[in-house]
């Protein structure tokens, strides 16, 4: 095997059992975060990118959810095979959490600064002192200013903004591996969004953790990956590094994707938009063959047959498509 | 872009030659905090301050703004579905803040609002014909089968089929769901759409289905719209002139190309460059606000953006400034904006 990698996905199947079939939600998925760096994980919306990201935290809800195959190996131990216990050691401490929702996931009734320091208190064997201490380092790491007097408020007196701050705080409290961040900007304003990935651009640098980065926003994708892969339907269609991606994007999805956008900054268009046509398939009636080819401009007869391998590009540049076999 | 109504996009043509379809004047809506015993007014949140602009037939005039800027509550006020605290709004050159229920029920023919959820903005209980087709009946269209034959074909408009018509919005996608909403908003031939956040909550390959779909039906229809969005790539693709809103007031207001290419406003800078965009390659400047936006309950005094501004200077927490024009059709609201247009040429 190469070099170790800080977190690798093999395979991964997470299913979902429900009334009317199995939701194939993650279907095969593979890929690697090495030491320091930051992966994308784009998409759109029920890709499977968020339940990717639940499945490493193992906090997928078995039933209905199923891991059905597949390993997630965390600096070489497969994380599936930890007991509970042993997996509470890891989550919030080696890998952490940062969820889209500023509003929602922040607990009302307890001061922002004891939601920090809950998560120290269970990981580490800390005087009061210090762990207030640590929750004020972390406030101060994360760029929130005031931090003595900030620790002591409670959600709602906190912006949007702020509030994501907070997540970030407690994602970092423990200093951790890998941070995984779901969506984390999504819910914000342009010019706060602005603020927080130049945050946590800063603080990859600052604490050297990987990130794992989770958005359906290319333009975000853009300025915080160094890899990226794009999920569809459940399974992982291209990935590369982030400029060849956006440079020589090779999946007629991973195409589309970027030629459905705006681009910023040369006025109103007369021409129109480019688009995929059709919609993300549902996951009880997946398509036979490529997920893609009923979508796809170029889909040729065998893609409607026969499920397409993944083609090594090189350098890194792997695509799911028949074209490139 | 020629439609029926004649050139636009072009500023000199605008000049006089166009009655505004639509015109605010000055508008204002505070909406009243209370509290204390008696639950008296102790405050009041300026959602929107003071807005004049004006929509000129065939028109597409972008609104963009963060949250709680005021630019729903203004779309709002246009349609009355609020009442405005103050000011005026004229449709085709008369002011419709007197109109009673009868009247308005008139002119709501002319004047719709495509809403930004497709989940929350349908009734979940009735079908698609129903739906399309009641603002026919309300209208004063009861023969059911003239109704169905005018849903169907607006169905056909919007890209949907025969065999929608009895579903129900559960069965339909999102981007489904949002045509549905533009077939009820077109139902009466409406001159104005107020389009709120419209492909906000859709997924990007869907997005520009639907941004296509009102570029085709404003052509065909000569339809004039308001496009109300915080995403400012989308509202420069579909804009003919964009108006920035910053805590209830206009900051700036010129022609989409002139806008985003030389923005004069420090407000309108900084939001252009914290945009993401998607190419890992183009490396730029970046300017990153500090702070939040400030309370409309208590905005800051003068110019409101000063407490953020990065030019700001005594004068601007002391006079508010008016919003003027800077050049020809280029209107903005700051004390700098001449220097500030002498120093930083492009973002």
């Amino acid at each position: 095997m190469a070099a170790e990698h800080l977190l690798e996905i093999r395979n991964l199947k997470t299913y979902f059992d429900v009334r009317g079939g199995v939701l194939k939600a993650v279907d095969d998925v593979s890929f690697t975060v090495e030491a320091g760096e930051t992966l994308g994980l784009v998409g759109e919306s029920g890709c499977g990118k968020t339940v990717t990201a639940n499945s490493i935290m193992r906090l997928v809800p078995i039933p209905p959810g199923r891991i059905a195959g597949g390993k997630i190996l965390f600096e070489g131990v497969d994380i599936l095979d930890l007991p509970e216990s042993e997996m509470r050691k890891v989550r919030g401490n080696k890998i952490s959490m940062i969820f889209q929702e500023p509003m929602t996931s922040l607990n009302p009734v307890f001061t922002v600064g004891d939601q920090v320091a809950e998560v120290i208190q269970l990981h580490e064997k800390l005087s009061q002192r210090e762990i207030r201490n640590r929750v004020i380092e972390a406030f101060r790491l994360v760029r929130i200013p005031a931090p003595e007097s900030r620790i002591k408020e409670y959600p709602h007196q906190m912006s949007g903004g702020m509030r994501q701050r907070v997540i970030i705080a407690m994602a970092l409290a423990c200093n951790p591996k890998l941070m995984i961040a779901d969506e984390p900007s999504t819910a914000l304003d342009v010019t706060i969004q602005a603020q927080i990935l130049d945050l946590m651009n800063r603080l990859k640098e600052e604490t050297d953790a990987s990130i794992l980065f989770i958005t359906h926003d290319l333009g975000v994708i853009a300025e915080m990956a160094q890899r990226v892969a794009v999920m569809y339907a459940g399974k992982i269609m291209e990935a590369a590094d982030v400029e060849t991606l956006f440079s020589e994007p090779k999946h007629p999805y991973t195409i589309g994707l970027m030629s459905s956008i705006p681009i910023l900054g040369i006025g109103k268009k007369e021409k129109r938009l480019s688009t995929i046509p059709g919609m993300v398939p549902s996951l009880f009636k997946l398509p036979q063959g490529c997920l893609f080819h009923e979508r796809c401009s170029v889909a040729a007869t065998e893609c409607g047959q026969l499920e397409p391998p993944m083609v090594d590009l090189g350098n890194g540049h792997i695509v799911r498509c028949h074209k490139y076999a | 872009m020629v439609t029926s109504y004649g050139v636009i996009n072009m500023p000199e043509a605008k000049k006089n030659t166009n009655v505004p379809l639509l015109e605010t004047k000055d508008v204002v809506k505070h909406y009243p905090v209370t509290g204390g015993v008696f639950l008296r007014q102790i405050a009041s949140v300026k959602a929107v301050d003071g807005v004049s602009l004006n929509i000129l037939p065939g028109e597409t005039l972008g609104l963009v703004g963060e949250s709680g800027c005021g630019k729903s509550t203004l779309g709002r006020l246009i349609l009355r579905l609020e009442e405005p605290t103050r000011g005026d709004i004229l449709f085709e050159g008369k002011s419709i803040l007197g109109y009673d229920s009868k009247q308005m029920r008139a002119l709501r023919r002319e004047m719709q609002i495509i809403f930004q959820d497709p989940f929350s903005s349908l009734n979940p209980r009735k079908s698609v014909a129903h739906i399309v087709g009641e603002p026919l009946f309300v209208h004063g269209m009861t023969d059911r089968h003239e109704r169905e034959a005018r849903v169907l074909e607006l169905l056909k408009v919007v890209g949907l089929m025969r065999e929608h018509m009895r579903r129900y919005p559960h069965q339909f996608s999102g981007g489904q769901r949002q045509r549905i909403g533009v077939a009820r908003a077109l139902a009466l031939n409406p001159k104005l759409i107020i389009c709120d956040e419209p492909v906000s909550a859709l997924d990007v390959s869907i997005r520009g289905q639907v941004i296509n779909l009102l570029q085709d039906l404003q052509e065909e229809f000569g339809l004039t719209y308001l496009f109300v969005s915080h995403d400012l790539s989308v509202v420069e693709h579909i804009s003919d002139r964009v108006a920035v809103m910053y805590l209830g007031k206009l900051v700036e207001l010129a022609d989409s190309k002139t806008l985003y290419k030389f923005p004069l406003h420090p407000y309108t800078q900084a939001l252009l460059s914290a945009a993401p965009v998607p190419d890992p390659k183009r490396k730029r400047k970046r300017v990153i606000l500090s702070g939040d936006v400030p309370s409309p309950i208590h905005p800051p005094s003068g110019c409101r953006f000063h407490t953020r501004c990065l030019y700001a200077k005594d004068v601007c927490s002391q006079k508010e400034p008016s919003f003027r024009e800077v050049k020809e059709n280029h209107l903005t609201a700051c004390h700098f904006a001449e220097e500030i247009f002498g120093s930083t040429l492009s973002v």
